[in-house]
């Protein structure tokens, strides 16, 4: 029998609510991706904010649903939302945020912005689990995003240890850790999250979740780094995943369109189905596997004749808008970051 | 005919190792060096933590280990004006037909411009399990010098270890099995004196454990190795035994 999965109750606020399409808020309530189709759906509530309709009013009506035990399952709030609050200071949606999840922390909470999302501070984005750009979520690319971010966060609250007592077990059972990195990853989980955790942490947790463990280079790849991994371009690796579905990130705020595999997962995985010994490079494994297709191998960016077969995924150069396949000696670490321990350096292409 | 007396050992040697094989030591660094990496390394050396990682990392993905690090130590004897050293510790794992297994451990100083180093001292550890009838030699074995390693050329020059005769193969001695743990322990072992927060790292259990682990998978098979070699071969060498003599 499968199991039946809730329909989500989503509130949007706006305070020009118009910019959402109406395709747009149809294709939230009911997603059009492959994995989502017929098996997800949700409440979309568009609020508007403005003149009408201050946002304290919003907070209270946010009360009443919840002493109604119809709290949302997620909220999306526009961050320029332009409004002066009773100071005559505009308010941001990331203040707005900070306030809502002050009072109500069990909510996720996600910002949208019309411009680009770099363009937000950092802090501001903080507020938030994710900060999503309008037209991602218009054109429904990253819609299964809002999905697997409700329904992490839902996970985190049901696993966040109760009283004294640690959360390490729970949370690697939430995140479907295998056997191979649960050591590692206990050491590499920031400290707070093993401790006895309070009101906020659900926020950071989701948030470490999301940017760290699912949204860098470490225990998990994407496709791109993935198919660098066993030598292949991403179609190469594309065709490859049906083959590797066990190693799949299944666990909280996992998401249809932002697909994640446990490197360790893949490694054994490969080596099982081309019977190879420990030592020998998945790289060509990987190559083996797709029936030697010159054409989904791997190249190297900026050098595409040469023989090597890159083994890193960096940045095509400092606006970081474009990830190419590389080899590591033509890249240097992107100065900005700081991997934590566990993950790895981004890196820039910079050419010989 | 019969192959002579030395050949015939030579050959013979190659069944009673006491070694890891090359894949079996990758293996071991594989855990070992992520082992490593968790360690509470002081603050001076919390860098280590990710380039171990990337090793080992690296070691389960390409079945090869490249890693380098370093740290800055001053010698007990020279005086506080005195510019530090620069220990520096490698090894490089290529597992294949003639396996590549080689460790190292160097020491430099500040050559007084930009960020480059001048060469002191350097020795090399190896396992060359390829018999050689010609050159008999001890599968592990120490070597002063030795070809300087693609990864020091970052901080140093081409020639910075020249004065060391790094052409001269000769003498290779015996020497204990070697991980990058044992040879991190070793290096920590040498320093640690002046710089408290070393020789309060050298004392970590959580290390303490990593050393151990090291010590159990590869100094115990060799330690037996030499008992029950000892203890059977009354009228013969072990030294020789290294050589296959």
């Amino acid at each position: 029998m499968t199991k039946s999965l809730p329909l989500l109750r989503i509130w949007w606020i706006d305070d020009e609510t118009d910019r959402l399409s109406l395709s747009a808020q149809k294709a939230i309530e009911r997603p059009d991706h492959p994995r989502l189709r017929g098996k997800r759906a949700a409440k979309l509530v568009v609020i508007k904010v403005g003149e009408r309709k201050r946002v304290a009013e919003v907070l209270t009506e946010l009360d009443e649903a919840c002493r109604r035990s119809e709290a949302p399952h997620l909220i999306v709030i526009d961050q320029m939302l332009n409004l002066p609050n009773d100071d005559g200071v505009v308010q941001r949606g990331s203040g707005f945020a900070a306030a809502m999840r002050d009072k109500h922390p069990t909510i996720p909470l996600v910002g949208v912005t019309g411009a680009s999302a770099s363009e937000i501070a950092a802090l501001q984005k903080e507020q938030f689990i994710e900060f999503f750009e309008r037209d991602s979520l218009q054109s429904g690319d990253r819609i299964p995003d809002l999905y697997g971010i409700a329904d992490g966060f839902a996970g985190v609250l049901k696993a966040r240890p109760k009283g004294k007592t640690s959360a390490v077990t729970n949370l690697l059972k939430l995140l479907d850790c295998p056997t191979e990195d649960r050591a590692l990853l206990v050491e590499c989980l920031p400290g707070p999250f093993k401790a006895p955790w309070d009101e906020g942490t659900p926020h950071a947790f989701a948030r470490w979740v999301w940017h760290n463990l699912t949204g860098r280079a470490g225990f998990l790849y994407d496709d791109l780094e993935g198919a660098t991994l066993v030598g292949l371009k991403r179609e190469g690796f594309q065709l490859l995943s049906a083959r590797l579905k066990e190693c799949e990130y299944l666990g909280a705020f996992s998401s249809a369109s932002r697909l994640r595999w446990w490197v360790s997962k893949v490694r054994q995985k490969v080596r099982e189905l081309t019977r190879a010994e420990s030592t020998e490079p998945l790289n060509s494994l990987g190559r083996k596997l797709i029936g030697d297709k010159k054409e989904l191998f791997s190249k190297c960016y900026g050098n595409a004749e040469a023989e090597a077969v890159p083994d890193v995924v960096a940045f095509a150069d400092g606006t970081q808008r474009k990830r190419v396949q590389t080899r590591v000696g033509d890249t240097k670490p992107l100065e900005t970051d700081t991997a934590p321990l566990g993950f790895e350096q981004r890196r820039v292409f910079f050419g010989r | 005919m019969g192959l002579p007396r030395d050949k015939k050992l030579v050959k013979k040697s190659q069944e009673h190792t006491c070694y890891l094989k090359a894949a079996e030591l990758l293996a071991h660094e594989t855990a070992s060096l992520q082992h490593m990496a968790t360690a509470p390394w002081p603050p001076n050396l919390s860098w280590w933590k990710g380039t171990l990682l990337a090793a080992s990392r690296q070691a389960k993905n390409a079945g090869t280990l490249d890693a380098h690090v370093w740290f800055e130590a001053r010698d007990p004897r020279s005086g506080a004006q005195e510019p530090p050293f620069f220990i520096e510790l490698g090894a490089k794992i290529v597992v294949s037909t003639n396996p590549i297994v080689t460790y190292f451990f160097a020491v430099g100083t500040s050559a007084g411009q930009d960020s480059s180093r001048r060469g002191l001292r350097k020795f090399h550890f190896d396992l060359d399990v390829i018999p050689s009838a010609s050159e008999p030699k001890p599968a592990m074995h120490m070597q002063l010098a030795g070809r300087t390693p693609a990864c020091l050329a970052r901080h140093y020059a081409e020639n910075a270890f020249d004065h060391l005769h790094p052409q001269l193969d000769k003498p290779r001695l015996p020497c204990l099995p070697k991980s990058f743990a044992l040879l991190a322990h070793l290096a920590l072992l040498e320093y640690h004196v002046t710089d408290d927060r070393l020789s309060a790292f050298l004392h970590d259990p959580h290390w303490i454990s990593v050393v151990k682990a090291s010590e159990l998978a590869l100094l115990r098979p060799h330690f037996e190795y030499c008992r029950a070699w000892l203890s059977r071969a009354e009228n013969r060498s072990l030294l020789s035994q290294f050589y296959g003599l």
